[in-house]
């Protein structure tokens, strides 16, 4: 068992680049999909909104303060302050700590930031929250966690920082977010074997078609044939089986493929383009980057073409 | 020692987003299907997962974010309407996809804590949700007005109606029953907007 653990946790044929690639890629992500509302920031945020965040405040989650609780906090030391001045301050806040991020300055704090803010924000108006949101919280702890910092950042050009994290960190932190994408898939599976609707393509037929009005292409017509049935159990398998085939290296491609196949048809079928574009970036980062340079070495080093990467036993 | 507490940490994580999400997938199993939660299950649950600490940790991370989507069944649509003056139906106007999308979810939000299957409107009403129901009305007074103030209408009486939509089954379509979208309504408030 622990011959197994070090093997699994010191593989030396993965290089540093996802770690860059998930700092840039989450960065800009989070801010993409924040610009995407900027036009109706007000309606959703301050006093002019559909709701007013005072309503909101009095159904939200304890543990992260919201704008609301900040301005009252604050007006009580500085009266003047109004809640659109406290809003705007996390409104620029968010952007600049996602710039920053972006482009690896002061990354460990611009990270920590972004995530505190975008934690506050949606809070701020958590019924109109969802799945891109919960994925964006938990990329953005990765990105103050992990040495993301040391790869394609000012950081290394200004502070002349030539220090790359240890093969070892940088394969804990693989690890680590690839047993997390594992759970998020296997879990998801499960949930839907559960659920008798998913065995028959009822589940299925009920999310794409009837009174689905954000999907771009409309299935009603495909009512006849065994597509959500077939569709159905696809989405099952590709999920549960996810954490076996995408560890081993000969099917690892494939189960990429049919992942981000998957999650294309919830952008296009489901209108769900956030959500579809964070689940993409979450497989490329852990399994798909960081195989990039190992490809060309297994070219002139047949033997490895069959080594496994097997999540930690329990 | 940094590495060991790194991997100490690392599998107090993976550790942790397991319990929680093995948790929920539980009582999510038993909410739908009925069934009583075993109080064994759910006093472990609450001890190791929903205590404070626990709280702030699993939001900071994102540890708690449940991966369920669309299980273990697909929920039914759902809807805000507006009926302005007895006549006709008005609706917020979003110059962008994404906030329409976020009022969706504002919508579903409100119907979270119903099952509509197993709770009648009476029941829900009178009794059970009576907090939620006085708290749905705000939100429903909330959207009216800002509707109104968006299409430059002048105050008026307003029937708001949550609905959910019923979903036609794929044996039914298959046998040519119509997808007409019929609403069913969970609650509805009528009130004047001379504020």
């Amino acid at each position: 068992m622990k011959k197994l653990l070090q093997k699994y946790i010191s593989d030396e044929g993965i290089k540093q680049d996802w770690l860059g690639f998930l700092r840039i890629a989450i960065a800009l992500f989070a801010l993409l999909h924040f610009l995407s509302i900027q036009a109706d920031f007000d309606l959703l945020f301050s006093y002019n909104g559909l709701v007013q965040p005072d309503i909101l405040n009095a159904r939200h989650s304890a543990p992260v303060p919201t704008i609301f609780d900040i301005h009252t906090a604050l007006v009580k030391i500085w009266p003047a302050i109004t809640y659109n001045n406290v809003l705007y301050f996390f409104r620029y806040f968010y952007i600049a700590s996602l710039l920053l991020l972006s482009a690896g300055l002061f990354t460990r704090f611009s990270a920590l930031f972004a995530l505190l803010t975008q934690l506050i924000l949606i809070n701020s108006i958590h019924f109109y929250q969802y799945g891109a949101d919960s994925f964006s919280t938990i990329l953005l702890f990765y990105c103050f966690l992990f040495p993301v910092g040391k790869v394609w950042s000012l950081d290394n050009i200004i502070f002349k920082n030539k220090k790359v994290p240890s093969a070892d960190t940088r394969i804990i932190c693989l690890r680590l977010l690839q047993i997390h994408i594992c759970i998020v898939y296997f879990i998801g599976g499960f949930e839907k074997v559960l659920g008798f609707n998913w065995h028959n393509g009822e589940a299925l037929w009920k999310a794409l078609s009837n009174h689905n009005t954000r999907g771009l292409i409309q299935l009603d017509f495909l009512k006849n044939t065994p597509v959500f049935f077939l569709m159905g159990w696809a989405t099952i398998l590709t999920e549960m089986l996810y954490p076996v085939f995408i560890n081993i290296q000969k099917t690892r491609r494939l189960w990429l493929c049919l992942t981000i196949g998957l999650h294309l048809g919830i952008a296009i079928f489901l209108g769900l383009f956030f959500f579809s574009t964070i689940m993409i970036i979450f497989n490329l980062a852990a399994y798909y980057v960081p195989y990039l340079k190992e490809k060309k070495k297994t070219d002139t080093a047949p033997d490895s073409s069959t080594a496994m990467h097997l999540p930690v036993p329990a | 020692m940094k590495k060991k507490l790194f991997i100490s940490f690392a599998i107090f994580h993976v550790l942790y987003i397991l319990v929680a999400n093995a948790g929920s997938a539980y009582f999510n199993y038993c909410e739908y299907y009925e069934k009583t939660v075993n109080a064994a299950v759910e006093k472990s649950y609450t001890t190791a997962i929903n205590n404070k600490l626990c709280s702030y940790y699993s939001r900071y991370t994102g540890a708690n974010t449940g991966f369920g989507y669309f299980a273990p069944n697909v929920r039914s649509a759902v809807s805000l309407t507006c009926r302005y003056k007895d006549t006709e139906d008005i609706e917020p106007v979003f110059k962008t996809r994404e906030a329409s999308l976020r009022y969706e979810n504002l919508i579903g939000a409100l119907i979270d804590h119903v099952s509509l299957k197993s709770k009648p409107k009476e029941e829900w009403e009178r009794k059970t949700f009576e907090t939620q129901y006085k708290y749905n009305e705000l939100i429903f007074k909330n959207v009216a007005v800002n509707i109104l103030n968006a299409n430059k209408l002048p105050s008026a009486q307003l029937l708001m109606r949550l609905n959910y939509i019923d979903h036609v089954p794929l044996q039914e379509a298959r046998k040519g029953t119509p997808l007409d979208e019929k609403l069913h309504t969970i609650q509805e408030t009528k009130f004047n907007t001379g504020l």
